[in-house]
């Protein structure tokens, strides 16, 4: 017996959750608001960490302190997502020096894209503390 | 070490995208009744519980306490887990301990997903890091795909290598009459055509979105062979966790840390050298055809950079020198909360020589995993015959 769609109960539960963010990734999400990237380096084995983290992602030491990085990004990795609004392209990008990479949109024809290319943040006109301050990075045009 | 434990029944549910003849509590009852029934034990043999599934994808809370009387478990010991992908490996991992340690002789472990019932890209979405990756991840098909570029970049492995690995599994499915996608006609130029999800990924490399269960029974030395003459023996486990935030591994599918890491210790531990050579079958959790080529360079089938070479030559294939999924594995059926207890269920009836149209002849030891996107991984070396 196969019941019919009408029997199916469909409910929605609005369930809204809060994150605090923590004093080192606070510290980071606020220099969002000024346009500013920070960085973590470990004090224990020198990994340096961007976006800034309150541990060390390969030794789990704690970092306090957190540093500001040229605004400056390499595409390491991408994909394109075909959208109805048109795709998009999510790719893995090491900021500054960073020893990791991290995960952002990048606004550009995918055809353009070329591995270890340059690229630079597109910031919010009135950037707030949380990531999308950041909209997307695009590749920097030779001048 | 504590004593030997052994899986020694196993039930799959059918599967479908939809399963609308069944609620989840009775879902999981057809997997709980097929196998108790297969070795005819009856809810009164049974010690312990450990359940397993992904509580987001349905949005049920807690739903072990209202699962309780339909699989037998009032009164009883009963022990939930909720850890992604690797959930039902877990399970399996968890009832092996609980036995072995001689906490209980007989232990029930059932994994379940009804994804049908909710929704699952926007549930995986709350695994990522709310202060960066949530905002900006593309849910699980856009964040492998992200991965996939890169096990591209490093192995040179093709998009008609891929589609092989899409081909095999639809086509060991129709061997498997439990498995979701039977495709016995399927090409590789079928493969290529389907619509790209996001590059590389194309649909038919991506795994289905299925609604079912899987129980398996494990039991003690002494215990296991009353009930069947060749139990399953749990001859090793591991469990690997890494980082969920992308960044700090990117190369996380060519070079998959968890994975090489409880690989590793599973083929110490059982006295495996070459994994190719030692291992009869192997039943992997490959979320898609490109972690599955990886995975075959990350579990040492072949060495760094030789995955597409494997499936080209024929290597994995049923008929082939290390049989990989002769279930159809991920690719031809995934209820995420079973899909790693499938595996493991597959890699049992495969030494028990219990699996029908897709047995590997005199299988004697068998390789399981379960994938949590790269963040965790469950590997088993199951072995037949003696503890
Ligand atoms: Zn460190």
């Amino acid at each position: 017996m196969t019941l019919s769609e009408e029997l199916i109960l469909h409910q929605k539960i609005n369930l809204p959750y809060r994150y605090t963010a923590g004093t080192v990734t606070e510290t980071f999400l606020e220099g969002l608001t000024e346009r500013t990237i920070r960085g973590t380096r470990c004090a224990a084995c020198g990994h340096f960490s961007v976006p800034a983290r309150p541990f060390c992602p390969v030794c789990s030491e704690h970092t306090s302190s957190t540093e500001d990085v040229e605004p400056l990004g390499h595409l390491e990795s991408w994909t394109e997502t075909p959208h109805e609004s048109g795709s998009r392209v999510f790719a893995l990008i090491r900021i500054a020096d960073a020893d990791n990479v991290a995960l952002h949109l990048v606004d550009a024809d995918p055809n353009t894209l070329e591995e270890g290319m340059a690229l630079e943040p597109q910031w919010t006109p009135d950037p707030e503390a949380e990531i999308t301050a950041i909209r997307a990075w695009r590749p920097i045009r030779e001048t | 070490m504590g004593r030997a434990a052994a899986v020694v029944a196993v039930g799959p549910t059918d599967h479908a995208s939809r399963r609308l003849d069944v609620s989840i509590p009775e879902m999981v009852r057809e997997a709980v009744d097929r196998c108790l029934a297969s070795k005819d034990l009856s809810f009164g043999q049974i010690d312990a519980i450990v359940i397993g599934n992904m509580e987001l994808f349905e949005g049920i809370n807690l739903p072990e306490l209202w699962m309780a009387t339909a699989i037998g478990a009032a009164g009883k010991p009963m022990y939930k887990l909720n850890n992604g992908g690797t959930v039902g490996a877990s399970v399996a991992v968890a009832a092996d301990h609980l036995v072995s340690s001689g906490l209980y002789d007989t232990v029930l472990g059932i994994g379940y997903e009804k994804q049908s019932e909710g929704e699952t890209q926007s549930a995986i979405t709350t695994v990522g890091d709310p202060a960066w990756e949530r905002a900006v991840m593309a849910g699980a098909i856009g964040n492998f795909a992200v991965m996939a570029s890169t096990y591209v970049a490093a192995s040179g492995v093709t998009p008609e290598q891929a589609a092989q690995v899409a081909v095999k599994s639809r086509r060991n499915a129709c061997r498997n009459p439990h498995a979701h996608l039977c495709r016995p006609d399927i090409t590789v130029e079928q493969v290529l055509a389907s619509r790209v999800l996001a590059e590389p990924v194309r649909l038919l490399d991506m795994c289905p979105s299925s609604d079912g269960a899987c129980a398996i029974v494990v039991a003690a030395e002494g215990r296991a062979e009353q009930v069947t003459p060749r139990p399953a023996w749990f001859a090793a486990t591991a469990t690997a966790h890494d980082t969920q935030f992308m960044g700090d591994s990117p190369q996380r599918l060519a070079r998959m840390r968890s994975l090489i890491a409880a690989s590793d210790r599973v083929y110490a531990k059982a006295g495996i050298r070459d994994p190719r050579q030692d291992l009869d079958v192997a039943e992997i959790y490959e979320p898609a055809t490109y972690a599955e080529l990886a995975m075959y360079e990350n579990l040492r089938l072949c060495d760094w950079g030789e995955g597409g070479a494997l499936i080209d030559e024929g290597v994995t294939e049923i008929d082939g020198e290390i049989p990989v999924n002769p279930s159809g594995g991920v690719l031809a059926t995934n209820p995420v909360g079973a899909t790693a207890l499938i595996r493991v269920a597959e890699a049992a009836l495969q030494v028990m020589h219990e699996a029908g149209d897709h047995q590997i002849a005199d299988a004697d030891i068998a390789l399981a995993t379960g994938y949590g996107g790269n963040a965790w991984t469950e590997a088993l070396i199951l072995r037949g015959g003696r503890p």
